[in-house]
């Protein structure tokens, strides 16, 4: 058993069910009611892509830093080279309360600022959010564990332990257990955790007609998530600079994945033949469900 | 090391040549041969050295200690970098690759002064590991390494002396200090930690069941190890996995261990010294009936095989021997080995002093069945490595086959490792012939299983403890003070600490320039304060120390570190060094400064 993961669950899933509500609204989700089959069946390939390079990140997170002993680049120095002592300038001016609020923030603001927006997408009458921010955590992610295999380089706190400490693991010891689940300390370039974040921020813009809120959250969200990278010594100001970057490359990507030209083009060809086998299955369960609601109900839903 | 070339000169070399060819068409030969006495002399050059260090995560004091050590570097005007590597890594690129200018790392307990033969003998410069990784030369050195090793008593002492003197006065490496270990301890289920200390894996042994649990209650010992390479590797010959006090001591067992200081019989029941005319014999008699964990006997051969595969991995299979990376300061002084019979071994030492001769059998015992297949060249998945490395040296052996006192239950890399005890030892069997072993380790295991578990960081670790899912930590914790205040604000929770014999220490590549220069390599050692290192950065938990033989009983008076270094005294004071001084100190041995107060070297 992971220590915190319980606690994550449970306050992420606390936050998730208040956004739903003032964000959302509880009318839009009375609305999606009769239309959430038809928007699984449409969005669950994509789900499958982003369930798929996760899978993958995790295995190669565990070969990764061996290979990447092999096939990589360190990098450490040279980051130091050029950046100097801008994260142990930023950490003189920590407070006991910053200590706590990064740290919370790195760990339960950073996986609520993930899980929100898909949910709230999802439940949007246009698919095309949804689809964009799956697609963009996907180019993160892909792009990100490339970055990780062929640059080595440890953070700041590793480095310069007299002027950065790991506020985060000195306050709170179990967090380590928690993140080294998921990060090997040689994984610092790029941020993920800024790209995530950024990603986040940048879609709640596009999407700003319908979630308005959401804009002023997430970015101050974000913000915070990227200064807490720096602030806690995990992570270079570089680092968070290639995490922005990335973020403009994946939300770019994904947006132009996603738009409606390249339905007739051959990448929409190539993307209505990879998603056909996964459809086919789950057309058939989404048959059994409604054929079982319209036994049980005796009023067959029709959709609007 | 990189060199930039100097910038200073108006005239550059190219310039001066093209100058050169047009004048020498009508000019004089003896202008010729002035821009030939310009051309041909090299401009000193701005130095920068690279200090290779392991991640505060690893070990947070070598981080620090490099980081201050690059910091007052930059000081005198010396330009530096750092260099964070991993452990593994570290090592690999230090011990076997000699891929380094300057390093910091702990340094293997020096615990007989026959230690410095492996350490810095010249004739173990072209082999990898802990064998004069600083590729040291130096006649006097040498000299009194060979006379302490034919020596015993007060002639020894002597030569030990002599000895000391020159390796502090040529500073092959510096020694910083010694650190304190600690470690956080439950006491409510298993007790006795004190008496002993548990520095030495072995100690575990000696434990007692807290009075609240009964005998016949399943019971295990789980620890934290915060360092994971237990878990991904337990070949006692990989010297890049191996610590200073490695678990794998629990899983090998030598012919004598040495326990506080005492050298006591261990697979050996009893051995005969017979001085030769100008070698000896060692005539060792196994304890009868010993088997190895896989069910195999241990007999005579076995011995005899361990220490002819030492000294060559591949058994002559190679056409140059490949010896294994530590170990080496003793298996060298066995010439021969001669299995008598099942339980009998006689091996030729070439040493006049029994004192010497007794701690070659310190070395741990390999099953001749098991790694008589290991010595060919080692490779990946069918591509055959470089012909210096055997398969011996690289084996992960993740199912180990010792015939220690406990025995892999199970091992998942950067997760657990679990020993359980090895029913089959001699410790457990009885009888009168342990007499002469400590009762603590023939009283019976007082656990069931012993459980390490990888945990990524002290605090972590601490905390694992304080909520009691763990006995303990297996390593040291880092003696800062949020770390030692969280072991102290939970009641059921102690902190033992311990002397460790084993010091920090800068190593450098004294093969390469300008390290080859000692005069070079005491400015350098000349500008790390260890009084402050141990201070600030130990936190106290420590003793700073002149060489790795300070503070025992073979160290000399006249080279104890005595609030100052006898020899490399700080160019500086409360860890900042004085410039004007420490550069002063450099141009008294012929180094220049630029304008900038950078050094430059010929």
């Amino acid at each position: 058993m992971i220590p915190l993961l319980p606690q994550v669950a449970v306050v992420v899933s606390l936050l998730t069910v208040l956004g739903l509500i003032t964000i959302v609204g509880l009318d839009r989700l009375w609305e999606f009611r009769n239309r959430a089959l038809d928007r699984f069946v449409a969005v669950f390939p994509y789900l499958v892509l982003l369930g798929g390079v996760l899978a993958l990140n995790s295995v190669l997170r565990d070969i990764g830093p061996t290979l990447s002993w092999v096939v990589g680049w360190q990098i450490t120095d040279t980051i130091f080279a050029y950046e100097g002592y801008f994260v142990a300038w930023l950490q003189g001016y920590s407070h006991p309360l910053a200590d706590i609020y990064f740290s919370y923030t790195y760990i339960y603001g950073y996986i609520f600022l993930l899980v929100f927006p898909v949910v709230a997408y999802f439940v949007l009458s246009d698919s095309r959010p949804v689809r964009e921010i799956t697609l963009a955590y996907t180019l993160n992610y892909t792009i990100g564990v490339i970055c990780y295999m062929l640059f080595i380089a440890y953070g700041p706190r590793n480095v310069m332990p007299d002027v950065v400490d790991q506020i985060l693991y000195l306050h709170w010891p179990e967090s380590h257990l928690l993140t080294q689940e998921f990060n090997a300390n040689v994984n610092v370039f790029p941020s993920l955790h800024t790209s995530l974040a950024v990603t986040v921020a940048l879609l709640a813009f596009r999407t700003r007609k319908k979630y308005l809120l959401w804009v002023p959250v997430s970015s101050i969200l974000a913000i915070s998530v990227v200064i807490s990278t720096m602030y806690l010594g995990i992570h270079w100001g570089i680092d968070v600079i290639f995490g922005i970057l990335l973020a403009m490359v994946s939300v770019g990507g994904a947006i132009w994945l996603t738009s409606p030209k390249r339905k007739e083009g051959y990448l929409g060809a190539i993307g209505k033949r990879l998603r056909a086998p996964i459809d086919r299955p789950v057309s058939w369960l989404v048959d059994w469900v409604r054929e079982y609601q319209t036994k049980r109900t005796g009023d067959p839903r029709m959709d609007p | 090391m990189d060199r930039a070339t100097a910038d200073s000169p108006k005239i550059t070399r190219r310039q001066l040549l093209g100058g050169a060819a047009a004048a020498s068409l009508g000019a004089s030969s003896g202008c010729v041969q002035r821009v030939r006495s310009i051309v041909n002399r090299s401009s000193p050059e701005t130095v920068s050295l690279t200090v290779t260090a392991p991640p505060a995560d690893s070990d947070r004091r070598a981080t620090l200690i490099a980081r201050h050590l690059v910091s007052n570097l930059e000081d005198a005007g010396v330009s530096a970098t750092l260099n964070i590597l991993p452990e593994t890594e570290l090592l690999r690129e230090v011990l076997l690759n000699r891929n380094f200018e300057l390093f910091v790392a702990r340094l293997p307990a020096v615990a007989d002064p026959n230690e410095y033969y492996g350490l810095l003998h010249s004739s173990f410069a072209g082999e990898s590991g802990w064998q004069n990784p600083y590729g040291f030369a130096n006649i006097a050195t040498e000299e009194n390494i060979d006379r302490q090793r034919r020596t015993a008593g007060e002639s020894r002492v002597k030569a030990v002396t002599a000895l000391t003197e020159s390796i502090v006065k040529n500073q092959p490496f510096t020694t910083i200090g010694y650190p304190e270990e600690i470690r956080a301890i439950r006491t409510d289920r298993f007790t006795g930690w004190e008496a002993h200390g548990i520095r030495q894996p072995l100690s575990y042994l000696g434990l007692e069941r807290a009075e609240a649990v009964t005998d016949d209650e399943e019971l295990p010992l789980k620890l934290a190890a915060i360092d994971a390479r237990v878990s991904q590797n337990l070949n006692p010959l990989a010297v890049e996995f191996r610590q200073t006090e490695p678990f794998t001591d629990l899983l090998y067992d030598p012919l004598l261990r040495r326990i506080e200081d005492e050298l006591v019989p261990w697979l050996a029941r009893s051995w005969e010294f017979e001085e030769g005319d100008d070698n000896a014999t060692l005539t060792v008699s196994l304890r009868p009936g010993q088997l190895w964990h896989d069910g195999v006997s241990l007999t005579a051969s076995d011995v005899a095989f361990t220490f002819d595969f030492l000294s060559d991995t591949s058994l002559g299979e190679l056409s140059q021997p490949v010896p294994a990376p530590l170990f080496r300061a003793w298996s060298v002084l066995v010439s021969d080995t001669q299995a008598v019979d099942d339980e009998t071994v006689r091996l030729t030492v070439e040493t006049e002093s029994e004192e010497v001769a007794m701690q070659t059998l310190v070395t741990p015992i390999f099953p001749e069945h098991i790694w008589s297949e290991k010595t060919g060249v080692a490779s990946v998945s069918g591509i055959q490595g470089s012909s210096n490395v055997t398969e011996a040296l690289v084996w992960e052996n993740d199912d180990p086959v010792g015939s220690g006192p406990l025995e892999i239950a199970d091992v998942s890399a950067d997760d657990e490792v679990t020993f359980v005890p090895f029913e089959q030892h001699f410790l457990y069997r009885g009888g009168d012939s342990l007499t002469e072993i400590p009762d603590r380790f023939t009283s019976g295991v007082p656990f069931d299983l012993l459980e390490l578990r990888m945990v990524p960081g002290n605090e972590s670790a601490v905390e694992l403890v304080n909520q009691d899912d763990l006995d303990g930590t297996a390593t040291s914790v880092d003696p800062r003070e949020e770390v030692l205040q969280a072991i102290a604000e939970e009641p059921a929770v102690s902190m033992l600490v311990e002397h460790s014999p084993s010091p920090y220490h800068i190593g450098f590549n004294t093969a390469a320039e300008p390290f080859s220069n000692p005069y070079f390599r005491r400015l350098l050692a000349r500008l790390v304060d260890k009084q402050y290192v141990v201070d600030d950065i130990f936190g106290g938990h420590g003793t700073p120390a002149a060489h790795p033989l300070d503070g025992t009983v073979w160290g000399p008076e006249e080279f104890r570190f005595d609030g100052t270094d006898p020899v490399v005294p700080f160019l500086g004071t409360d860890g900042e060094v004085d410039i004007d001084r420490a550069q002063e100190a450099f141009r008294e041995y012929g180094f220049q400064f630029d304008e900038d107060g950078t050094l430059r070297i010929l």
